[in-house]
């Protein structure tokens, strides 16, 4: 049982932290970015060469992680522009990225995956029945870190505000001088950030090939949609019911897939009952 | 024409969310007759034709047409003869005059989409040919393999009039015909609808906001406003009625 | 985009229905020859590599048909169709080896047995629309790539499935410089199909679903029952695209088949661009042959993302776009001579 719990929160975390940059942008103009998980793997990869092949400090490497994926969304949102008007454009726009970007790891660093060892080895903590790692414990600091500096930043931070109003009526924000296309700008870049940094933090826990953001990113994507594509707080608590679901179903059986059928017909389900969760939120 | 109503509404109510667009809506066609819609905007007229068509489920109220309650769905009720046009011109945009009339010709039966597949259009092209001769006002001819977005509205308002006359209608539901049409436009639709209706034993229910059109078009006129009927009659009685002049002197 | 429109001569349409062939067949004799032509160059002039990228553009254009007709003729978005082509491909492997079928009625069959499984897709599509299908079939194929195709039962286990039978027509189809010639003929049937279908009332309708379901329903179409049909079409023909990657490949695996590859066959779709399926069979072609000619490492994920995102970027019309204003413009030229001619 603890196993589950302890397992459940880590991965849960991973899963609301993709979660948030994939709602981040859909709230601020309505677009699917599907290239989200592979924005975050090349940051996680950069990462990787530089902490364990070139042996940088381990700080100074996750934020150049971080900052080359926050980089590579801010290109895409500046490739894609023109389209952003037609928000099924945009999104196959994004699958595109994602692709070129696959292939760019798969060249560089081929499909075999990479081992990253944990960043404080041997660091447990324990209580009640559960056990925590130093990685896991990084992880959920993260999405705590995150959440509450997400809720703080809208709510009393003068461009948090601003990105609200941009969220709420992109029209009505310009005609109160916000600029906008900044305010995207940022949304983009924060986005991905947030990924860069959760693949940053889960790489000690799976085998890291270019395709592992992709499997994290249908976990993310249901939490993101079960939480309307609208609400951070609601997102972080869906990431971690998928997380703590997925634990117990994996403890229980051994059928390969299993989860990813689960959370298809949760998708389905959620769009079938509740068709507005996906309601144009873009004038 | 018959004192039976083609078409009957009674007590049709339709709320999106907690708004109520409809309240008891009860309205009579007579087989044969040119009945007007009108009102202010946001009166609920396109609802009525929402439900009439089968689009919108009415929350209570019953429909019937010819005498008897038809099915929902509104590929049903149009392959029965409810017929209607759209305010925003409801045709193909992307497709040629020609395949619109083609669609309209076929009514969306798998067995006459398929049969022309071996050699059943001929029998198209003599239908769409028989109506050019009959209707000559459509003009359509010259028109036939243009793109519908290349047409100007008002040839494409009388490109979907024709549509909806070759789906055989028993009753021919229009939202605003004339709405983006010009003068000249306008009263050319005028004397196509009075023909039309002269000549076959449709019934036509009209939604306008051209009061000299819909005068001297229909002989019967409802007037809605808050999603109620305010004043039923004559054109010449409800032009005057001072409800219905309030009405729209109170909007806007 | 002209802004008056522009006035066809006055064409005689009783005299051209008139002179109508009443034989169905006679358009056919000039597709028919020119594509005898192909498959004897295909025969006798095609080097083991090339035979092989035919076959593979093959089997693509199979789906690519398919995913055309249900992505621009009826406006429904899937963006997971290699789960389908994966569905085939096993349901064919299983049917030549746990039925010992012979390979004919096997890729048949399993086209029949992929479109069976796209009603499970098709259905939610009914009531899910646009975006949101779009990503529902992504998500979807995930989970058959990941759930699916590892259940022992149609995939026989971590090896997959071998299929050793190798006799289809008396063609090797092992062997691309055999089997060229049925992958091709399959695939041409396919085209032909489809644009058959294009071309008849039930394109027609389903065009006029694509545009606006309510006009559709206005016009008598029933919207469910056309929208579903159109895609278990593109199930089918998916289905027989998977069937002959088995065949030729010997063997069913879970890796032939990764849902990330379904991009290449959105992107043939859209680089195609809205109308015939001239376009993106075009597309579809250089998406497979242009990594031959070119030495990049996993061209696989390369080519189709950038072949998407330069369309969606640059030429969001696509082929049959550009081929269009190519021929106003030749167009506009000749009325401009004629003019000044005159």
């Amino acid at each position: 049982m603890g196993s589950v719990i302890s397992n459940g929160l880590t991965n849960g975390s991973i899963y609301a932290i993709v979660a948030f940059g994939f709602v981040l942008i859909y709230r601020n103009s309505g677009v699917m970015n599907f290239a989200h998980p592979q924005i975050g793997m090349i940051g996680a990869f950069l990462f990787f060469s530089l902490w364990v092949e070139q042996s940088w400090p381990y700080l100074l490497a996750a934020a150049c992680g971080v900052g080359l994926s926050a980089l590579v969304a801010l290109a895409s949102r500046q490739l894609l522009a023109p389209q952003e008007g037609n928000p099924l454009n945009m999104l196959l726009g994004t699958l595109g990225i994602g692709g070129v970007l696959t292939w760019y790891a798969l060249d560089t660093w081929d499909a075999n995956p990479q081992f990253v060892p944990r960043v404080a080895p041997g660091v447990t903590v324990e209580f009640w029945d559960l056990r925590f790692t130093g990685a896991a414990l990084l992880v959920i600091g993260a999405l705590v870190v995150v959440t509450v500096g997400a809720g703080l930043f809208y709510r009393y931070a003068k461009t948090g505000l601003a990105l609200r109003s941009v969220a709420n009526d992109p029209l009505a924000a310009t005609y109160m001088g916000i600029n906008v296309e900044r305010m995207s700008s940022i949304t983009w870049a924060a986005s991905g950030a947030l990924a860069g940094l959760a693949g940053v933090l889960v790489s000690p826990f799976i085998n890291m090939d270019p395709f592992f953001m992709s499997l994290l990113f249908l976990r993310a994507l249901t939490a993101a949609l079960l939480a309307g594509m609208r609400s951070l707080p609601l997102t972080a608590l869906a990431g971690i019911c998928i997380g703590l679901v997925e634990a117990q179903l994996i403890r229980e059986t051994n059928t390969p897939g299993l989860t990813e059928l689960m959370l298809v017909i949760v998708i389905i389900a959620a769009l079938l009952l509740r068709p507005q969760s996906l309601g144009r939120r873009t004038a | 024409m018959s004192g039976v109503p083609i078409l009957e509404l009674a007590d049709i109510t339709v709320r999106y969310g907690a708004v109520q667009a409809l309240s008891d809506v009860s309205l009579a066609v007579d087989d044969g007759a040119f009945v007007g819609l009108i009102g202010p905007n946001g009166a609920g007229k396109t609802s009525l034709f929402n439900v009439i068509s089968g689009f919108t489920k009415p929350y209570s109220g019953v429909t019937s047409f010819n005498g008897t309650r038809i099915p929902r769905a509104p590929h049903r009720r149009a392959r029965l003869g409810l017929v209607r046009t759209f305010q925003n011109v409801g045709l193909n945009r992307s497709a040629t005059v020609d395949e619109n009339l083609r669609a309209a010709l076929t009514t969306g039966r798998f067995q006459v989409e398929f049969a022309d597949l071996f050699g059943g259009s001929s029998d198209l092209e003599r239908r769409i040919l028989g109506f050019e001769e009959t209707h000559q006002l459509f003009e359509l001819g010259k028109y036939r393999d243009v793109k519908v977005s290349d047409l100007s509205t008002g040839v494409a308002k009388m490109v979907e009039l024709a549509c909806a006359v070759l789906r055989q209608p028993r009753l021919l539901l229009l939202d605003e015909p004339s709405s983006g049409l010009s003068p000249d436009e306008t009263d050319r639709l005028g004397v196509v609808l009075r023909q039309l209706h002269a000549e076959s034993d449709m019934s036509i229910l009209m939604i306008e906001h051209d009061m000299p059109l819909i005068m001297r078009s229909a002989e019967y006129m409802v007037c809605l406003d808050f999603g109620t009927v305010i004043a039923r009659g004559t054109p010449a009685e409800v032009r005057n009625n001072k409800v219905v002049i309030d009405a729209y002197l109170g909007e806007g | 985009m002209s802004i008056t429109p522009p006035v066809t001569e006055e064409v005689d349409h009783e005299a051209s229905v008139a002179a109508m062939p009443t034989s169905w067949w006679r358009p056919l004799i000039k597709p028919l020859i020119l594509s005898a032509m192909l498959l004897w160059w295909a025969a006798n002039m095609f080097g083991e590599d090339h035979a092989a990228t035919a076959v593979d553009a093959a089997a693509v254009i199979c789906t690519v048909c398919g995913l055309h007709l249900l992505i621009q003729w009826s406006g429904q978005v899937s963006l997971g169709h290699m789960a389908i082509v994966g569905i085939g491909g096993f349901a064919t492997a299983n049917l030549a080896v746990e039925q010992e079928l012979p390979l004919p009625l096997a890729l048949l069959l399993g086209g029949f047995c992929a479109m069976l499984a796209t009603v499970a897709i098709g259905l939610p599509a009914l009531r899910i629309r646009g975006f949101a299908l779009a990503i529902t079939t992504l998500a979807a194929a995930t989970a058959v790539s990941a759930y699916l195709f590892r259940q022992d039962w149609l995939a026989g286990g971590s090896l997959g499935i071998l299929v050793s039978n190798s006799n289809f027509f008396g063609f090797d189809s092992q062997e691309p410089t055999s089997f060229v010639v049925p992958a091709l003929v399959v695939a041409l049937i396919v085209m032909f199909i489809t644009m058959k279908i294009g071309h008849s009332g039930v394109g027609n309708a389903l065009r006029m679903v694509a545009n606006d379901d309510e006009v559709a329903g206005s016009y008598g179409i029933n919207v469910g029952t056309h929208k579903l049909a159109a895609f278990l079409f593109s199930g089918f023909v998916a289905g027989i695209g998977g069937g002959l990657m088995v065949l030729d490949l010997g063997r069913a695996t879970p890796e032939m088949f990764p849902a990330s590859e379904s991009i290449v066959f959105v992107a043939a779709v859209l680089m195609g661009g809205a109308g015939s399926i001239r376009g993106p069979v075009i597309a579809a072609i250089a998406l497979v042959a242009v990594p031959e000619f070119l030495d990049i490492g996993h061209y696989e994920e390369l080519v189709g993302a950038l072949g998407l995102l330069l369309a969606v970027r640059f030429v969001p019309e696509g082929i049959n776009g550009q081929h269009e204003h190519m021929v106003e413009r030749v167009a506009s030229v000749k009325a401009k001579l004629r003019g000044a001619s005159s």
